[in-house]
């Protein structure tokens, strides 16, 4: 190497030992921070007082709920992303078709969903998780 | 250290010192390479579960809409309480493009409005986080049926939620419901920025405390489409003020383009300071 | 030592070299993409293929910027030094893949051209956060296939070694343009602070490495010679020089190697013609001072190379005065024969003491 390349050598790294951390520092400082806000979706439906029968799964927790030990509101909470294009929920019986079965409603992001159900005296409540879309069972769900 | 070892590299074999030092550099600079591979693969940040049907295509049957962006609203008959039960899903084109041409040409072929007719489409599926959108492509002769205008009370149900101001980054539909890992931003933002140019419908994405996400369609304050307006705020944080309308299942943001900000913590020259308004208007 | 264009001339350290590069960039490649597969499973090739090879080449430019002040610091590090353009290669054609792949994903099939599109979609040029750091990379990429297409030998002499030395200098452009295309691209997504942590310790190693070598030479350039007589400059003691090697002075512009061998002392310029190694680092082989980088060879006498070898060094005039060894800085034209200074041969003690009876009686 010549002399005039060593000082230019010298000369470059010197100014990187600068430029670099500086960058770097620079970069992560200006990173944009999250941004949280209040979500206008699923609309917000109070939730009936008394928890008449829990189901916890994976990727949602679900409850009857009503007002007394009759339950007349279904609460599906959804902890996690869904990965199915749809996601309906049936009340059904012991054998579950869409065309016989009690569409109650439909989840979509995550987040907590209240729907009002018919007094039911009944002590058993089997629900299914369906995607119309391509006709496929997800999960059942039974109290 | 051996003083009179020589080495060049044309040698067949580099004498013993050298080769020392060559071979304990190695030796260490082996763990470093399956360290540092290690460290970085298990700091990435996980990835979206979003889907694309690769090669799969779904026929549908909805009701189409080309407000506020085009749309099939598929149904899927009435709940307990009668009401319709249904998901409106956008429609987006091939590749980073929107879906206006093709069903224009699909409308010029048929010689009629699609606008609340019944349509049956075959395309490809794509989905995330409760959101479905469906990409139409010409090759794939999309257009299965057309059927009768749909009945009245199946129009959309609008319900006004007022000007608001909403912060969130925006997003393409196709890449963050479908395709791309990441599909939002920083790293995404100039594909991002390629589709919402190329016609599809810019989306917000806003999230909670919680990290729940709610995803608001955007538009012009008259329902014009926003994306060259957006281009210069995709996949950074946005404050956005809008009318805010709740449009059957999605939110649509009616945006007053002049208030569109930035939330970036640092500007090389920052949009709000007052030094940096006086320079702009002496620049002009 | 041909100017004409040859393709690689294998021998077997250049396929240990490469075997050794081969494995390395494998065992990485394997080891990000199985992790990353098992532990983040939704990620998609596209992805894998674009941060694998992006990290990988990463990390090669990092080995490859270490080489040079390694070997200048210990030259025991020189087998890394000789096939360094393999790695400069192989870490180019790992990072074109990242580019033209990222090029192909994030800009294609949109509705203008993929590299009309690189330029024109983000223009935040205003913003630190939203910076356009695609271009970045782009212009990373550029210099590094400048850098690869010009790695033979042949370009060195057809473009001049001055010319095609600017242009590999660019590498540091090149290596500030990828830490600003990392810390303004995936960085600004990818909060985790390992990431800057790993980056930080890169830099800070190449940072040191090159301040301590630079300095380290640079003072070797600013050693000041303050004896002199009739143009000749006391530069250090015979002894101090070992036999069949040389010492390096930096008086006038450049450097000047003083050699010892056959009983004589030789001064020659210090920069060889090939790719300006220091000869004075080298060794006397078979009658010829030997330059260590790639083994270019020059008589001693004249500073020519033996024949059919062109190349030519300018030579010096060395006085021996004593023990003290003095060098006249102003060269001869390259090629110019010198007669070097003869070392006086001591005499054994017996005979001095002999002769010293015979002056005595």
């Amino acid at each position: 190497m010549i002399r005039s390349l060593r000082k230019r050598h010298l000369q470059i790294w010197s100014a990187l030992a600068v430029l670099i951390p500086v960058s770097i520092v620079s970069a992560v400082i200006a990173r944009p921070k999250p941004i949280t806000t209040i979500l206008l979706q699923p609309e917000e439906v109070a939730p009936l007082p008394v928890v008449i029968k829990t189901v916890e799964r994976e990727n949602y927790v679900v409850r009857l709920r009503g007002s007394n030990e009759t339950p007349t509101q279904l609460e599906w909470i959804n902890r996690n992303i869904l990965t199915f294009p749809t996601a309906v929920i049936y009340k059904t019986q012991a054998t579950f078709s869409p065309r016989h079965s009690d569409l109650i409603g439909r989840i979509e992001a995550r987040g907590t969903y209240r729907f009002a159900l018919k007094p039911d005296q009944g002590s058993e409540y089997h629900f299914v998780l369906y995607d119309f879309i391509h006709q496929q069972k997800i999960d059942s769900i039974n109290f | 250290m051996n003083k009179s070892e020589f080495y060049i590299g044309w040698m067949p074999k580099a004498p013993g010192g050298f080769r020392r030092l060559v071979r304990k550099y190695l030796l260490v600079l082996l763990p470093i390479v399956v360290a540092l591979a290690v460290a970085i693969a298990l700091s990435q940040k996980k990835f979206d579960t979003g889907s694309f049907e690769f090669g799969k295509l779904t026929e549908v049957k909805g009701i189409y809409s080309r407000t506020p962006v085009p749309n099939l609203k598929i149904v899927n008959g009435k709940d307990i309480w009668g009401n319709y039960s249904y998901i409106t899903v956008p429609l987006i084109g091939y590749g980073k493009h929107g879906a206006d041409g093709v069903i224009a040409e699909m409308e010029k072929d048929k010689n009629k409005s699609f606008e609340q007719r019944q349509l049956t489409l075959k395309g490809t599926l794509l989905y995330n986080d409760g959101k479905l959108l469906m990409q139409i492509d010409a090759n794939d002769k999309p257009l299965v049926n057309v059927g009768d205008m749909a009945s009245q009370d199946l129009l959309p149900h609008v319900e006004d939620l007022g000007i608001q101001t909403i912060k969130g980054e925006i997003v393409d539909p196709k890449c963050y419901f479908g395709v791309m890992k990441p599909g939002q931003g920083k790293p995404h933002r100039d594909c991002a920025i390629r589709c919402i140019l190329g016609g599809i419908p810019p989306v917000m994405q806003v999230r909670n405390n919680k990290g729940e996400a709610n995803y608001y369609l955007i538009v012009g304050s008259s329902g014009e489409k926003m994306n060259e307006a957006v281009q210069d705020f995709v996949a950074e944080p946005t404050e956005l003020q809008a009318r805010v309308v709740k449009y059957d299942d999605w939110v649509v943001m009616y945006v007053n383009k002049e208030k569109m900000h930035h939330i970036s913590f640092f500007s090389l020259i920052g949009y709000d300071t007052q030094p940096a308004t006086c320079g702009k208007k002496c620049l002009n | 030592m041909g100017t004409s264009y040859q393709a690689v001339g294998w021998n077997r350290q250049k396929k240990i070299y490469d075997w050794f590069i081969f494995g390395f960039c494998v065992t990485y490649l394997g080891i990000f993409i199985s992790l990353s597969s098992i532990f983040n499973s939704q990620v998609t090739f596209e992805t894998l293929l674009i941060r694998s090879t992006s990290t990988l080449a990463a990390l090669l430019l990092h080995v490859i910027l270490s080489i040079g002040p390694l070997t200048r610091i210990n030259t025991k590090f020189l087998p890394l030094l000789y096939n360094r353009r393999h790695l400069g290669v192989t870490m180019f054609m790992i990072a074109a893949i990242h580019g033209s792949f990222s090029i192909m994903q994030f800009h294609s099939l949109g509705n203008v051209n993929p590299l009309v599109s690189l330029f024109t979609s983000n223009t935040r040029f205003d913003s630190l956060p939203g910076f356009p750091f695609q271009a970045l990379g782009f212009f990373a990429l550029v210099i590094f296939f400048l850098m690869a297409i010009t790695s033979h030998d042949f370009w060195l002499h057809n473009l001049s070694p001055k010319v095609w030395k600017t242009l590999h200098m660019f590498v540091y452009a090149a290596y500030f343009l990828v830490v600003l295309h990392v810390m303004l691209g995936v960085i600004q997504f990818e909060t985790n602070p390992m990431f800057v942590i790993i980056l930080l310790i890169g830099t800070a190693i190449l940072i040191i490495l090159h301040l301590a070598a630079g300095t380290k030479e640079v003072h070797i350039d600013n050693v000041k010679f303050d004896m002199e007589t009739d143009g000749f400059v006391k530069v250090c003691d015979v002894n101090d020089i070992e036999e069949d090697k040389a010492k390096m002075f930096c008086i006038g512009k450049e450097r000047i190697a003083v050699y010892k061998t056959q009983g004589k002392l030789f001064a020659v310029n210090n920069v060889c013609k090939h790719q300006n190694g220091p000869l004075g680092e080298g060794k006397v082989l078979d009658g010829c001072i030997t330059c260590p980088w790639h083994g270019y060879q020059y008589l001693p006498h004249n500073g020519q190379s033996p024949p059919p070898f062109k190349e030519k060094v300018s030579t010096y005039d060395v006085m021996i005065g004593g023990v003290t060894v003095w060098v006249n800085p102003k060269p001869y034209p390259e090629g110019t024969e010198r007669p070097g200074a003869t070392i006086a041969i001591p005499r054994p003690v017996d005979e001095k003491i002999s002769e010293s009876l015979i002056l005595n009686n």
